[in-house]
């Protein structure tokens, strides 16, 4: 299998660690990434070069008053939302670099967001507080159209797909709320959750936990269908993440490697250096082309390509 | 309303009473055009069709148009509500039933209205009879009820109770041919199977009321119509019967399946032939009115009549049962030539006569001493006495009144409901327990003789009433008991621990009790244990089973079995003993691991599936639901209307509220938090390892940031919380929300 492993170029400006990147929709044209220093960044990575720096970089969102810990972008590519210390949800317009929506009423720091509903109208977010809340976009409330409290612990990551919201939590459990249904399914895990993300048919959701492993699970009856090992995390939240069509698994590590298994041997395929030997905190998959890209709190993102 | 008018009735109106001075052309209109309070014309291009209410019903378009929904949309503020899509594959609309459409699902509301008006109330027609002169007719019927019977009689139904139906006869089947033909002769086929069949039907007599001027037994043109001749006789298939040209002077024998298909009782006319011979010479063909010979001498014709009479009743068996008036005197006279008088001496009742022929007992009765009653062979011993010795002697005693018999029997109340199998009572008198002299005893001192006799029951158990085994040594134990504190030593937990053998003898004995061995088995005794000592043990184990049956019902869900046993005393001085190290470290205090869930153990041996996943339920809210167009799942009733959508929640979800006070929603934040410190931060808080390399923010994962927190100054943090006990057992005693859920 040839896996994607050249890298093309290094995105950089961020002056802090780098805790979230993410695709734009659709072609996946640009990179947004978020960082302690307070900013978020909107990259255009084919017109970046690794020897200037901040070279590709469109636009920087400045309105965080703490770290970005999450970013989400809307399907069409108009809005995104952040994130972080500042125990607020940022809703921003990409064209204006200016909020549109600040949502404020967790109790702790958010560490994740996404966007659900149709169009992008409802902006979830989960926080230290161990609360999920939801926000409308449509109307000018300010506060949350529900709030989820079963996490016993800090949620980290959640993805909502369709109808589901997926969350995962420092109490070990994935819960998967389908709200068509009315119903939650928990799935123990047993070790803090870092990560989450299902795959495309819906069947099967990645699980990064602090006991350096990634599991692949089942989502209709939480069997375990594939555990992914080799990597280091125990004490940081790294982002995993599917690719290739989800063929493989990407993740960082915490010595700055950057590991892929194939998804259903569960086996090393590639692992590459990255970041300076610091943790890889993020990666992030284009959805169109054969192309990724990894962050670190060496505050560069690195971008992969597949080899000429 | 303005009723319409012609114009030319209106103009001239219209002149005469505002504009009488305009000669030529069409005067103006009243000045003010708002009051119409006379019928004047409105042109109907200004007219307005409103409802009862006054609400305009038709709009033009340049006047608003239609207006409908919310602002003129289909949906509502927050949106459109998709309806739900439904797979035709699995749930087919055809397959579903049509709903049921009513009349009102078409009407609007002055449809409504109108048809509420037409509704009237009025009493049912039974409940009205009495004092409404409309129910007269239904009150005669009641009175007329009392003397003659309408439908069916009590009589009829209790008879179709039992099988009868209408037709038959009365009484039990008879075994006969079956008669296929009416005309056929019935013993034409003998080789007809036989059947079951009911009886004949017995005919009713009836009386037909004369209320013609014809002679008596007159019928003279009636022949000649079929339908209105009358069935007189239930053997009309007899040709030789020539009782047709008999007079009925008492009525119509009437043979319902019969009459019908009666032939026709033509005796004469044109026509017939040789074939209508039938035999009879004496008749005559052809005929003429009515063969009844008219008495026409006053006195003469009697000897006639009643030979006509006496035929009449030899031919047809039925006239037997005819009401014959007997004259008293002549009855008087043909019963007996003397006066015959009862049994007591006296002369019959009025009206009543004396048999004939005296019937078969009354004549043995009559005829006393004649035909005495056999006698009984000495020696002979009926069949039927009763075994029971003492019964017969009951029997033959003399007659003793209850009371005498109730005091001379022995028997207890209590032994008398254990003969009759009552339960027993539950309470028991102190009397049951003392001997009788302790009776008599407190009888004397209370001065009160009437007491309970004493049953000195106890003085039974331990004397020497009972056989002094070694079975009888074991306590009672109510097998339930044994049952469950069985049960809770396989729970896992059981007294004696520090003791193996005495366990297992305690096991053994529940098990005895329990009814799990068999019945003869003693439980086994400590070795080197007198008897007494075995006994002691017993009563101890009974007393054990009673102590440590496990708590049931509400009880038991509240408390949760502490995951380690309590130590025992003898442990820690065997520790104390051995080494003082062991000792020490005892009293080190450790971090007790958080119980691990069964979800959890499975995880952590990789178990993944049935064991770890769990499922609760979820109330998203509406606006939820319509954000993410789906329509609400079906336990989620909340009323749209109840909540504005900016106060986020509906009624239902109360965990996901946000009603919830915040200072207390962290608070448990923070519990939480501690809680997972205690389990997680316990066994690594030597291991931690400070990443330096992140550069402040850079680590947020949630272990490590835990961990940070814990080694700075965590003011919510109190030593004296460590040793709090699990969350399980806060939200069961005091209540969990999780319980709303079900």
């Amino acid at each position: 299998m040839k896996f994607p492993n050249r890298q093309v170029t290094t995105l950089s400006g961020h002056s802090g660690a780098i805790h979230a990147v993410v695709y734009s929709c659709g072609t996946g044209q640009y990179i947004l990434t978020g960082s302690s220093d307070r900013s978020v960044h909107l990259y255009n990575p084919s017109k970046a070069s690794s020897s200037t720096p901040k070279s590709g970089l469109i636009q920087a969102y400045s309105a965080h008053g703490y770290e970005v810990l999450d970013l989400a972008v809307t399907d069409d590519n108009a809005r995104f939302a952040s994130v972080g210390g500042d125990k607020q949800v940022f809703l921003w317009d990409v064209a204006t670099a200016r909020t549109l929506k600040r949502w404020s009423g967790h109790f702790g720091r958010v560490n994740c967001v996404d966007f659900g509903g149709e169009g992008g109208s409802v902006v979830v977010s989960g926080s230290y507080d161990a609360t999920v809340r939801l926000w409308d976009c449509k109307s000018l409330s300010t506060k949350p159209i529900q709030v989820l409290e079963e996490a016993r612990d800090s949620v980290t990551t959640l993805q909502v797909v369709g109808h589901e919201i997926v969350t995962g939590s420092v109490d070990g459990r994935m819960r998967v709320y389908d709200l068509r249904m009315g119903m939650i399914f928990v799935d123990v895990i047993g070790q803090p959750i870092t990560s989450i993300q299902e795959t495309r048919d819906g069947n099967a959701i990645l699980v990064s936990t602090l006991d350096s492993t990634i599991r692949l699970v089942d989502k209709c009856n939480g069997q375990l269908l594939q555990s992914y090992k080799n990597h280091t995390n125990k004490d940081y939240r790294i982002r995993s993440c599917l690719g290739m069509a989800d063929s493989v698994v990407i993740s960082g590590s915490e010595n700055g490697k950057l590991y892929a298994w194939d998804l259903l041997e569960g086996k090393v395929i590639e692992m590459l250096e990255a970041h300076g030997g610091k943790v890889a905190s993020a990666v992030a998959c284009n959805g169109l082309k054969k192309e990724w890209a990894s962050a670190g709190v060496d505050g560069t993102v690195s971008v992969w390509a597949m080899p000429e | 309303m303005a009723y319409k008018r012609s114009r030319a009735t209106f103009e001239a109106d219209l002149t005469a009473q505002h504009s009488p001075y305009v000669v030529y052309g069409t005067p103006l209109p009243p000045l003010d055009p708002d009051s119409r309070h006379d019928p004047s014309y409105l042109p109907v291009w200004q007219q307005d069709v409103t409802d009862e209410q006054g609400r305009k019903r038709l709009h033009g378009a340049f006047t608003g148009g239609f207006s409908a929904g919310y602002f003129n949309t289909v949906g509502s503020k927050e949106g459109w509500t998709p309806s739900t899509f439904l797979s035709s594959r699995t749930n087919r609309k055809k397959d579903a039933p049509p709903a049921q459409q009513r009349p009102e699902d078409f009407m609007d509301e002055e449809d409504l209205a109108e048809a509420e008006e037409a509704r009237k109330i009025q009493t049912v027609d039974a409940f009205a009879g009495l004092g409404s002169t409309a129910g007269e007719q239904s009150q005669e019927d009641m009175f007329m009820d009392i003397l003659k019977t309408s439908g069916e009689t009590m009589g009829v139904k209790l008879l179709k109770k039992m099988g009868w139906r209408e037709g038959q006869g009365i009484g039990p089947r008879v075994r006969r041919n079956a008669r296929l033909d009416e005309d056929q002769d019935s013993g034409g086929g003998s080789d007809q199977q036989m059947h079951l069949f009911a009886p004949e039907n017995s005919s009713m007599i009836t009386f037909i009321r004369k209320n013609d001027r014809k002679g008596l037994g007159f019928e003279g043109g009636e022949r000649l119509s079929e339908g209105k001749g009358f069935a007189r006789t239930s053997k009309p298939a007899d040709p030789a019967s020539d009782d047709d040209q008999e007079s009925t002077v008492f009525g119509v024998l009437k043979n319902n399946d019969k009459t019908k298909k009666k032939k026709p009782g033509y005796k004469g006319g044109f026509g017939t032939g040789i074939f209508n011979d039938n035999g009879s010479d004496d008749e005559d063909s052809y005929q003429m009115g009515p063969s009844i010979s008219y008495n026409r001498i006053i006195g003469g014709g009697k000897k006639k009549k009643k030979k006509l009479e006496a035929s009449r009743s030899s031919a047809n068996p039925l006239l037997n049962s005819k009401p014959v008036f007997i004259s008293k005197k002549a009855g008087a006279g043909k019963a007996s030539p003397g006066f015959r008088r009862c049994y007591d001496g006296r002369l019959p009742l009025d009206g009543f006569v004396f048999s004939s022929n005296s019937d078969p007992l009354s004549s043995i009765l009559s005829q006393d001493g004649k035909y005495p009653p056999p006698k009984i062979p000495p020696g002979w011993k009926s069949s039927k006495a009763p075994s029971n010795p003492t019964m017969t002697a009951f029997a033959q005693s003399t007659y003793q009144s209850p009371a005498n018999i109730a005091a001379a029997s022995k028997l207890s109340p209590k032994s008398r409901a254990a003969l009759l199998g009552e339960t027993l009572l539950p309470g028991k008198s102190v009397f049951d327990y003392l001997n009788p002299d302790a009776r008599a005893r407190i009888a004397s001192a209370a001065n009160n003789s009437n007491l309970p006799p004493a049953l000195s029951e106890a003085g039974a158990h331990h004397s020497s009433s009972h056989p002094r085994t070694l079975s009888s040594l074991i306590p009672p134990l109510a097998k339930e008991t044994a049952l469950t504190a069985l049960s809770r030593g396989t729970a896992g937990w059981m007294p004696y621990a520090e003791d193996p053998s005495k366990r297992s003898r305690y096991r053994l004995f529940l098990e005895i009790r329990a009814g799990l061995r068999p019945e003869g088995i003693l439980p086994v005794r400590a070795p080197g244990a007198s008897n007494d000592d075995w006994a002691n043990e017993m009563n101890e184990f009974a007393h054990a089973a009673q102590i440590f049956k496990p708590v049931t019902g509400i009880m038991a869900s509240r408390f949760t079995s502490s995951s380690s046993a309590p130590k025992l005393a003898s442990d820690n001085v065997k520790l104390d003993d051995s080494t003082g190290v062991e000792r020490g470290s005892q009293l080190l205090a450790q971090p007790t691991a958080k119980a691990k869930t069964p979800a959890e153990e499975a995880a952590a041996v990789g178990m993944y599936g049935p064991l770890t996943r769990s499922k609760e339920n979820f109330y998203p809210t509406r606006l939820i639901c319509k954000r993410f167009n789906i329509k609400p799942p079906a336990h989620v009733h909340v009323d749209p209307g109840d909540v504005p959508p900016e106060q986020g929640n509906g009624a239902p979800p109360q965990r996901h509220s946000t009603a919830m006070p915040q200072k207390n929603l962290e608070l448990v934040g923070k519990m939480d938090m501690d809680e997972l410190r205690m389990s997680g931060g316990g066994m690594k808080r030597l291991g931690v390892k400070v990443e330096d390399e992140g550069g402040g923010g850079g680590e947020m994962g949630g272990g490590r940031g835990q961990r940070r927190e814990e080694d700075g100054v965590d003011p919510e943090r109190n030593e004296a919380m460590k040793e709090r006990p699990g969350d399980e057992i806060f939200k069961a005693i005091f209540g969990s929300d999780s319980e709303d859920d079900g």
